[in-house]
């Protein structure tokens, strides 16, 4: 556990996780929340599904990317039985290189000018 | 169902872990997302997500936790590579005997019959007092026929015939005289050609042939235009009308050691009279009508007996006939049944005791894991994580067994087959086939479940207490250790119960291979000969023929004396036949009695070694046909027909035909003509030339010559069939085999069972000398500390020797007592097996415990010995 892990182990990421790494970004959420703010953000076009949501949070507490939040809100906003989860130190950098990765595809599409430069400014 | 309901049905598509950990909360979500969503089309559309997303996740879910699990296996067995070579071996010997044991039981029991809609087919016999399971005579099988409304007849005699005038060397081949209707009964036809017609089963009708494939194969090279081609068999021309099929068999060929190469139509003449109905070799074979039933068609068949007794009341004087109808499939396979699937059983024992084995050594394992697993407990491991965990591991133990275990069956179906498996019917159609591959992944995962399940429920157990406080080790470690015994217990008490078994079995084959036969087989060479009727049309030519070949054969180098027979001890029989002892009353029978019967020239006895009892052995002057007509008899017809022990000199005459009477001139030996495990009939023997057939146009044309050699018996064979061949260049020298080979092969079926019985016990043996040093090894080390202390405080190392020994020893016991009772207990299953040994040998009963304490002993004494040897100083600075 001392070892320190290579973020780049975990990558790619699917959309759909990287998606949820987004929403968790700013702060804790329940899986509702976390749903919610996904489809928000893209204005509809990623839907999750309760099976697909659980999967990855699965997966990402195995992996250590995210973890069961012990911090709730206030009494009144909670609901109880929610469980909460936020992104560790090693899922921002998680995150972080996968967002470097992106970053590095899209440079390459755009040095091949196969986007219109105009459009990503 | 509520829709809740519903979704939690759903979530079962999940691995379990994951719906303990996210089943909640999920259903949450869905029912937030199915509450938000407006109007019917919409919440149908959260639930038709739900369901494709559920049905598309749960499979993906399943296989990674699959895979995680077994790379963690593969990785914790990595770094144990002692502990899974003892048992991925172990389990190796187990599910691979299991396996071969039951492609034995697959080939032979399992699969049907080789006939079309088998279950309608019976067997039909004669059944009476003194003669159970007759077959049928010509007069029998027409009116059998005939009368019946029920079901439709077919019968089946074997008989050897010579093959020649082709370019092939001339052989003798096994042919099958059948019934025209046997085609049609057993649902079977000719894949070339056709079968027989119903006028070809008529006297005077062409002479046609159906060749078996093999035969077709091999002597004809499988020549397409085969059909309407002649053949010359017995020395006449026949039309091969047909071909059978591959693999096709006759019912009569199941458990025979010879195939028929051939099929010939018996030929019945239905205007002859009736009222003569002996003569019982036809073995009869029927197809119940559809929608007749067994039941019906015995009472049919008990009508039609009735009418005949009344129409031939003095042709069915024995009581108690019946017409035996049984199910073919029983009749055929039944007799095995009890045998393979007693092995079957046995086998199945090793592999309990090579599961307990392996549930020892992964509780032991477990102990040292414990660290590691408390660990993951700890980590957020569920107890039911852990236990599929260690299953999945003992799961890779076991299919790696079975791997292994298919190289073993292998090689046990080989052994199988070197032991001439002619006995056991079909056994050599063995294969690997799926349906067997089926029953080893069957038994590799019960396996893997049965002797991981228990260690997994156990370590899982410490491992969560172990994680939430320490300090409670005591319970469990005895409990463990009480686990640990009673695993050692099972698995003396089931390997002495094999013990005995084999012990029984191997003493049983022992006695029958000592048991006097009456011959000496050493030194003695056979061969059949069979003349052609073309060429030999008279009994005369017949024994004027053989007593010039023996003549030749006695001045080859190396022959010391020659003889010939119809039959041959342990290979060739023959009926029985009645007979009337001249001045005595036959009071109320219709003979005075019967015996089996054999024509023989001089020298028959002496080469076998057949002892004289009283009067003389056959001589030359018998071989003149005008002799004084002689018989002679075995010691048991001499002694049940003539108990004042007066048969020298007494005249009998047997039934049929214009028959002589003939003086007893000779008591002979008995002989165990019929197997070593049964006990002489009584027997008469011809002078061949004085011999007359009891049908007028038979004549005893087929005869073994027996040789007794100054050197090795097989040496001579060339010389014999040389000399066979300057008589007569045609007949073929079939079965030339030396005496003790004939003798071994009657045995063989004994033989089989027996290597594998022994086979079996010697494994358990094995694995349980394993087992019991596993766990005392893992006793002492567990118990170094402890050894430490007691010689830090003065034991001496016998001290210690003698605590390690007898706490391993009272385990032994303990269980040696088990299973010597379970052994009593279940000694009658034997029975079948069995030979001149009863099944609560006493010998057995003590002498298998003591070898098994014996093995059990050294097995305690080996890490026995390590524990005296424990260094006190460093015992004592280890922390366990």
């Amino acid at each position: 556990m001392t070892k320190r892990r290579n973020p780049d182990e975990c990558l790619p990421l699917t959309p759909a996780m990287f998606e949820v790494l987004i929403a968790l970004a700013d702060g804790e959420k329940h899986g509702y929340a976390v749903l919610k703010e996904v489809e928000r953000r893209t204005d509809g076009n990623v839907s999750l599904s309760p099976g697909t949501l659980y999967a990855i949070i699965r997966r990402f507490v195995s992996d250590g990317i995210v973890a069961e939040s012990d911090e709730r809100p206030d009494a009144a906003l909670d609901d109880e039985r929610r469980r909460y989860y936020r992104l560790t130190d090693f899922g921002r950098s998680v995150a972080y290189a996968e967002a470097r990765r992106m970053e590095t595809a899209l440079g390459m599409a755009r040095a091949k000018s196969l986007i219109p430069k105009a459009r990503l400014t | 169902m509520s829709e809740r309901q519903l979704f939690r049905r759903l979530l079962r598509l999940l691995p379990f872990d994951f719906r303990a950990d996210y089943g909640r909360d999920m259903e949450q979500v869905f029912r937030e997302q199915h509450r938000e969503a407006g109007g019917r089309w919409a919440r149908a559309g959260v639930w038709f997500r739900a369901i494709a997303d559920l049905a598309a996740i749960g499979p993906r879910e399943h296989l990674t936790q699959l895979r995680q699990d077994l790379q963690y296996a593969l990785r914790g067995m990595r770094g144990n590579p002692g502990f899974v070579a003892v048992a991925v071996i172990t389990l190796a010997l187990g599910i691979g005997t299991n396996t071969a044991m039951f492609s034995v039981v697959h080939a032979v029991l399992l699969r049907p019959l080789p006939y079309s809609d088998p279950d309608r087919l019976v067997a039909l016999y004669n059944n009476m007092d003194g003669n159970p399971g007759l077959a049928l005579s010509d007069p029998e099988y027409l009116d059998y026929s005939e009368r019946s409304r029920t079901l439709d007849l077919a019968a089946v005699s074997t008989a050897s015939v010579n093959l020649t005038g082709d370019a092939a060397d001339s052989e003798r081949v096994l042919a099958a005289g059948v019934t025209t209707t046997m085609f049609d009964v057993l649902g079977v036809h000719p894949v070339r050609g056709r079968g027989f017609r119903v006028e070809e089963g008529t006297p005077g009708a062409p002479d046609v042939v159906v060749l078996s494939d093999w035969l077709w194969r091999r002597r004809y090279g499988a020549d397409p235009s085969i059909v309407g081609k002649t053949i010359v068999v017995d020395g006449s021309r026949h039309e091969v009308v047909g071909v059978m099929p591959e693999r096709f068999a006759l019912p009569s060929e199941f458990g025979a050691g010879q195939p028929v190469g051939l099929l010939l139509p018996i030929a019945f003449d239905r205007t002859a009279p009736r009222s003569r109905r002996g003569g019982h070799y036809l073995v009869a074979v029927a197809r119940l009508h559809p929608g007749v039933t067994i039941d019906a068609a015995s009472s049919e068949m008990a009508s039609v007996l009735a009418g005949l007794k009344r129409e031939y009341p003095d042709q069915h004087t024995q009581a108690n006939w019946i017409i035996l109808l049984r199910p073919l499939r029983d009749d055929l396979l039944g007799p095995s049944q009890p045998i393979v699937l007693t092995l079957l059983a046995a086998v199945g024992l090793v592999l309990l005791m090579t599961c307990a084995n392996v549930a020892n050594l992964l509780l032991a394992r477990g102990e040292v894991r414990r660290r590691e697993l408390s660990v993951r407990t700890a980590l957020g491991a569920s107890r039911f994580r852990l236990i599929r965990q260690l299953l999945t591991e003992s799961c890779v133990l076991s299919f790696a067994g079975a791997a292994l275990g298919l190289l073993v069956a292998t090689a046990c179906q080989r052994l199988v087959l070197m032991v001439d498996p002619s006995t056991l019917p079909r056994v050599a159609d063995m294969q690997l086939n799926v349906p067997v591959l089926a029953f080893t992944v069957a038994i590799a995962a019960g396996s893997g479940l049965l002797f991981g399940l228990v260690p997994a429920v156990q370590i899982s157990r410490d491992s969560v207490i172990d994680a939430m406080a320490a300090g409670r080790r005591g319970a469990t470690d005895g409990m463990r250790g009480r686990l640990r015994a009673a695993l050692v217990v099972a698995q003396v008490a089931v390997a002495v119960a094999l013990l005995i078994a084999a012990g029984l079995v191997v003493r049983s084959f022992v006695n029958l291979v000592r048991v006097p036969s009456g011959l000496r087989a050493d030194h003695v060479l056979t061969m059949r000969v069979s003349l052609p009727l073309a060429r030999y049309p008279a009994q005369q030519d017949v024994g004027a023929f053989f007593n010039r070949l023996l003549d030749r054969i006695r001045t080859l180098p190396g022959a010391e004396l020659a003889g010939a027979a119809t039959g041959l001890p342990l290979s060739i029989g023959s009926g029985d036949w009645s007979f009337d002892v001249e001045g005595r009353a036959i009071e109320g029978r219709r003979h005075f009695g019967a015996a089996d019967w054999y024509a023989v020239t001089p020298g028959y006895f002496e080469s076998l070694g057949i002892t004289l009892v009283g009067g003389r052995f056959p001589a030359a002057s018998d071989e003149a046909a005008a002799g004084a007509p002689a018989i002679f008899l075995n010691q048991t017809a001499a002694r049940s027909f003539f108990p004042a022990g007066d048969a020298i000199g007494q005249r009998l005459k047997v039934t049929g035909g214009d028959q002589p009477w003939r003086t007893v001139a000779g008591i002979v030996g008995d002989v165990r003509h019929r197997g070593l495990d049964r006990p002489a009939r009584p027997e008469m023997f011809f002078p061949l030339a004085q011999f007359k057939h009891f049908s007028p146009t038979a004549q005893a044309r087929a005869l073994t010559i027996v040789v007794r050699t100054a050197t090795e018996p097989m040496a001579l064979a060339p010389a014999l069939r040389a000399a066979l061949r300057e008589q007569d260049a045609e007949a073929p020298a079939a079965q030339v085999r030396d005496m003790v080979s004939v003798v071994s092969t009657s045995v063989a079926d004994r033989r089989l069972t027996t290597l594998l019985m022994g086979g079996f016990g010697a494994l358990a043996l094995l694995v349980a000398a394993i087992g019991i040093y596993g766990v005392m090894a893992y006793h002492v080390v567990q118990r170094t500390r402890e050894m430490g202390v007691r010689l830090a405080l003065g034991a001496s190392p016998d001290d210690v020797l003698a605590l390690v020994v007898g706490q391993g020893m009272r385990l032994v016991g303990v269980g040696l007592a088990i299973g010597v009772a379970a052994a009593i207990a279940f000694s009658g299953l034997l029975t079948r097996m069995l030979f001149a040994v009863a099944p609560r040998d006493a010998a057995t009963l003590v002498a298998a415990p003591l070898v098994l304490g014996l093995v059990a002993l050294v097995a305690c004494l080996v890490p026995a010995r390590r524990a005296t040897r424990v260094d006190p100083s460093i015992a004592l600075r280890i922390e366990l």
